[in-house]
């Protein structure tokens, strides 16, 4: 059809002008040369050159008329064929155009339609995903995101299930309408075609040739309808794969931010929960050192008290060496007197003199024992307060050790809660601006996509308008099958019906603020050029 | 040629992109904190920031949102260390989803902060 159109539009009146303006060309030609060509034609070069000029002419006329020439076969054919075959061809036209509106008409709609839903799907999984992951983490900035994404994910799957359905709704209504037209064709080609049996004088030539050229008017304009009707439903789908186009391209980019913010939220939790776990550990390791520090002074003052004890003994023992040491004092002094007495018994006395010596050197060698054990003593005092001094010395270097062991550990523990602290804050910051940019784009485009599916009402409607118009010419034409039926002669008023139903949806079409007659200056002229 | 705002809290780190980048003939300001930086862009946006995350009063994070609230379209380069590389990863990771065009983990060299300069269109 549409090669029909644009050899239509090829305008007779510019070719016209030109072929007259070659020929003008041609003379002023050949009086500028004529001189040259003089002694070649001896005198006709007149005659030779006007006509190679006009055989030019003629020949540039027919080359750009046949350029021009309607392709209006069914006029050019109908004179060639016999009678019954005329009507019949003419009726197959007239299903074959049906049948290319039925064809044109299987919208590509249903590919992006497949693309939509399974992009649709992809993106609730995605979200879904997203929702889990979040779930999982009870930090309150994570649950203020949960919380904003999903009333936005919801009003989104309720929008794309609309326009689905709705897309769908169209479709099958458009097929529908389309495919009643073919019985009732069918139907007229039967009828067309018992009616040429039954006549077959010359005077059913007459009626004949008149049907014919009704119903070549009517097939026009017929066609004209078909052609009407056919831009209208372009229009429809290339609004609705528009509208197709960019909600595949919106869910697109909602995909992509929605993945990427799972995988940022998946990797910071991770590495939130790896600095958890770094930080129990110092924690516990703190906790058992903080243990040890306490017991630790404990354990000083147990050594402290058992040294003190010692050193108690040793005083106990040092009395009871004194005690010793008087004792055998006086065991020497006894000894002494002893002596003296057995000096003054004489002879008698020489035993006991021979006792007391032995008693002097029992007392002499308790005193020394006395004395040695006096300097052990005082070698384990010196040695117990020597020690004393060194072991407390190491225990304080091992105190101080393990308390500047323990400021570094908390000082890192102190960074690492810092860490945590600026961690949630930057997750939470920027999770929360990448989320409201995307609200906000995602609420624009949702009202796009609304927009659209309101304008499937808009559709609808065109679509009953047309439905109308073609039951009306359902009607016409059932009309016109049973007319002939009934042999009836008064058939000149369909192809002025058909004219007048063009005519008005076209006026219909117009008011209703049809785009594709807003850009045209009015459609009637196109088909009259004619 | 440029007007170029350095932002962070090292002062030699400061010191040596200023001479680095006025090589090129670019005038450069520079500031050692959000806050600060936030007040120089208010009188006037620069050509192109180059920011540090980790700072005191106001942290890059907080100094890039607010940027790219005022003008989407400004051409931002952050750089990070982080007292770890997983710190430094995450805070890179956090800039490159708030929409700056480049990003320089610390130490970089001459070369990548050529490559940063050319992504942001420098």
């Amino acid at each position: 059809m549409s090669t029909q159109s644009t050899i239509n539009e090829f305008k007779p009146m510019p070719v016209m002008f030109g072929s007259g303006l070659i020929m003008l060309i041609l003379l002023v030609g050949i009086t500028v040369f004529s001189t040259d060509l003089d002694t070649i034609f001896n005198g006709s070069q007149v005659f030779v050159c006007f006509s190679i000029a006009i055989v030019i002419t003629l020949g540039s006329q027919w080359w750009l008329i046949q350029k021009s020439k309607l392709p209006h076969k069914l006029s050019t054919q109908e004179r060639h064929y016999a009678n019954d075959e005329k009507v019949r061809f003419i009726l197959n036209e007239i299903t074959k155009q049906v049948e290319n509106n039925l064809i044109s008409n299987q919208s590509p709609q249903i590919d992006l339609k497949l693309d939509a839903i399974a992009l649709a799907q992809n993106f609730l999984d995605c979200s879904e995903n997203l929702m889990k992951e979040l779930r999982r983490s009870s930090d309150l900035s994570l649950v203020h995101v949960r919380d904003s994404l999903k009333p936005l994910v919801i009003v989104l799957a309720d929008a794309i299930e609309k326009y689905v359905s709705a897309s769908k709704n169209i479709d099958t209504q458009m097929q529908q309408r389309l495919l009643d037209i073919r019985p009732i064709l069918k139907n007229l080609e039967t009828e067309l075609a018992q009616v040429v049996q039954l006549q077959n004088t010359s005077e059913s030539d007459e009626l004949l040739s008149q049907i014919v050229e009704q119903v070549n008017g009517i097939v026009e304009h017929h066609g004209l309808i078909d052609r009407e009707c056919d831009k209208q439903l372009q229009v429809v789908l290339n609004d609705t794969s528009e509208a197709s186009f960019s909600m595949i391209a919106l869910m697109k980019t909602l995909n992509e931010t929605t993945v990427n913010i799972e995988n940022y939220v998946g990797d910071a939790s991770r590495q939130v929960q790896s600095m958890e776990t770094t930080i129990d550990d110092s924690v516990q390791y703190i906790v058992k050192i903080g243990h040890l520090i306490q017991e630790i002074p404990g354990q000083i003052k147990a050594d402290i008290s058992s040294i003190q004890e010692a050193g108690s003994v040793i005083d106990n023992l040092n009395h009871l060496v004194d005690s010793i040491k008087e004792i055998s004092f006086q065991t020497d002094i006894l000894a002494v007197n002893a002596a003296i007495q057995a000096a003054h018994a004489g002879d008698a006395g020489l035993g006991f003199k021979i006792v007391a010596d032995e008693v002097r050197k029992l007392a002499v060698n308790s005193n020394k024992a006395a004395e040695m054990i006096e300097t052990g003593l005082e070698t384990a005092r010196h040695t117990i307060q020597n020690g004393l001094k060194f072991k407390f010395l190491d225990e304080i270097m091992k105190e101080m050790n393990e308390a500047a062991r323990i400021v570094d550990l908390v000082k890192h523990l102190e960074e690492s809660n810092e860490d945590m602290r600026q961690y949630y804050k930057t997750l939470f910051s920027v999770v929360n601006t990448v989320m409201s940019n995307s609200q906000r784009e995602i609420s624009d485009q949702v009202a796009d996509v609304l927009g659209s599916i309101q304008y499937q009402d808009i559709l609808r409607q065109r679509i009953e308008r047309m439905q109308d118009i073609i039951s009306k010419r359902q009607t016409l034409l059932e009309q016109f099958a049973n007319q002939l039926q009934a042999s009836n002669r008064c058939i000149d008023n369909f192809e002025f019906a058909m004219k007048e139903l063009l005519r008005d949806y076209i006026e219909n079409e117009s008011h209703h603020g049809n785009s594709l007659n807003v850009n045209e200056e009015s459609s009637l002229p196109q088909f009259e050029l004619f | 040629m440029a007007k170029i705002l350095i932002v962070d809290d090292e002062e030699s780190l400061r010191d040596v992109l200023t001479q680095m980048l006025r090589r090129s003939g670019h005038t450069i300001i520079t500031a050692s904190d959000g806050e600060q930086a936030l007040g120089i862009c208010k009188t006037g946006m620069p050509d192109l920031i180059i920011t540090d995350i980790i700072m005191p009063n106001k942290d890059g994070i907080q100094f890039i949102t607010e940027i790219l609230k005022i003008n989407k379209y400004t051409p931002i380069i952050a750089m990070s260390g982080g007292r770890r590389a997983v710190t430094a990863e995450f805070n890179l990771d956090s800039a490159e989803l708030l929409g700056v065009r480049a990003v320089l983990a610390k130490p970089f060299t001459i070369e990548q902060l050529r490559e940063a300069l050319q992504k942001a269109g420098f």
